[in-house]
């Protein structure tokens, strides 16, 4: 009964503001999502994981905290070449958001790291139209792909440290013998 | 049934405030700025740069931020009716003289939610936001007050000034009761009133957080019957208990800290609460916002 009589008070108080203008304004009231966000929601590339354990995987697990979104994003990166060969991810949030990890796995397979950590959420924004309102899910993709390569590089950087100390011990035992 | 009553009426001479407010001379400066966000506390300062860092972790300062805006000593302006222009407090619906008695504006943003709907902690005769608040006084207190400002006892007066702002005050207390009701948007006005809010812009790296998000979120997509959610549906009403204790604790000690990092995750439970309820066999989950 109070929405009833509310929704009525915003009609008449609407009727009053139309009032004075000379002719009413015909507006589109329905946003809806754009053709792409749609064809990636719909038929997503790349979803999936990739073993969290190999030493050539990196893994970017990022949040936003204002609505509740998660993503995970795995770049599984060929050692000599520094190129990702293999990418896949896992976005539980809206659909833009899935549609900016979406297109954001489309875009670094291919490519090497730096190229990668390169990429602007406001290329992917641009790319998938995306209104004001839902800027921060493309800035989620993006730090998605940075947190990925620095993870990779850190796995990289204990696994040399560890050849280096293998090394070491190899030597001094030889040293030794 | 005498006792609510005399509750009732209690409360309704809190609201025609009865009660006189004592005098405040001004003696400070920063007490001349009324309903500016003038810093004169230096952590605030450091708070509001912290939230306009973007990309930033989710770091926030560890000092204790003690001192609420709503906790310092903040006069209060007396304003007119709009009728008879007899002065009236600030938080009154209808003018205190007994002849005009008119509905009044809706009155300025100074005032808290608590403070409309009547719930909070008495300290200084204002009330003060808590998290815990009686839901039932909660409830009770909207009653009394959509009674008294509903529009359609005020729509067949000639003078249409009284419609408009019985709407108003109307939509106000909506918008209070649902937002002091659901304890999520109840910790997030709790956050907004000092200050804090989750911008959009924020990243969240708690990865502990993050991987135990994903980990549900993948059981629930593999769910195949109701059973299964169920379970994971029970997990997170266990969960969200737990936290809700927490941000009790934290508001009560007024750690906005801890408080900001339990909203986060009460978010994220809630998100997937809210999913198990909506879940259908064969159904993609979706999410709004």
């Amino acid at each position: 009964m109070l929405r009833s009589v509310l929704t009525r008070n915003f009609g008449l108080i609407s009727q009053t503001a139309t009032r004075t203008s000379a002719r009413p304004i015909a507006f589109n009231l329905t946003r809806s999502y754009h053709e792409k966000v749609i064809d990636h929601y719909e038929r997503p590339r790349n979803v999936g994981s990739l073993p969290r354990t190999d030493s050539d995987v990196g893994t970017g697990l990022v949040g936003a905290p204002a609505c509740g979104d998660v993503m995970k994003l795995q770049i599984r990166v060929d050692e000599r070449t520094n190129k990702i060969v293999d990418v896949k991810f896992k976005t539980f949030g809206c659909g833009s958001a899935i549609a900016s990890s979406s297109y954001m796995t489309e875009r670094v397979r291919g490519m090497s790291l730096e190229e990668a950590g390169k990429i602007k959420n406001t290329e992917i924004a641009k790319e998938l139209s995306l209104p004001p309102v839902k800027l921060h899910c493309s800035m989620l993709a993006e730090d998605a792909i940075k947190s990925a390569i620095k993870d990779y590089k850190s796995k990289r950087g204990a696994a040399s440290a560890q050849n280096v100390n293998n090394i070491n011990q190899q030597s001094s035992a030889q040293a030794i013998v | 049934m005498f006792r609510f009553i005399i509750k009732s009426f209690a409360f309704q001479k809190l609201r025609n405030n009865i009660i006189p407010i004592p005098k405040r001379t001004v003696t400070s400066f920063s007490s001349l700025f009324i309903g500016y966000n003038i810093q004169y506390n230096n952590i605030q300062n450091i708070f509001s740069k912290t939230i306009l860092r973007t990309r930033q972790n989710n770091v926030c300062s560890k000092n204790k931020y003690l001192l609420s805006r709503y906790n310092h000593d903040i006069p209060r302006v007396h304003r007119n009716c709009w009728k008879c222009n007899s002065e009236i407090d600030y938080l009154s619906i209808h003018c205190n003289r007994k002849d005009c008695g008119v509905i009044q504006n809706v009155f300025p943003n100074d005032v808290t939610y608590f403070e409309i709907l009547g719930v909070g902690k008495k300290v200084n005769g204002q009330l003060q936001p808590t998290y815990d608040i009686d839901s039932d006084q909660l409830r009770k207190n909207f009653l009394l007050l959509q009674q008294r400002v509903h529009p359609d006892s005020y729509s067949t007066k000639e003078d249409r000034q009284e419609y408009n702002y019985a709407s108003q005050q109307s939509s106000l207390i909506n918008k209070a009761y649902q937002v002091l009701r659901d304890p999520l948007s109840r910790a997030k006005y709790m956050l907004k009133l000092n200050n804090i809010s989750i911008s959009e812009s924020e990243s969240l790296q708690d990865q502990e957080l993050l991987m135990e998000i994903l980990d549900v979120r993948e059981q629930l997509e593999e769910a195949t019957n109701e059973n299964n959610v169920k379970v994971i549906k029970n997990e997170s009403e266990d969960k969200i208990n737990n936290i809700l204790a927490e941000l009790s604790q934290a508001f009560s000690s007024n750690d906005f800290c801890m408080a900001k990092e339990s909203t986060v995750k009460l978010q994220y439970w809630y998100n997937i609460r809210n999913a198990t309820i909506d879940w259908q066999p064969g159904k993609r989950i979706e999410i709004y916002h």
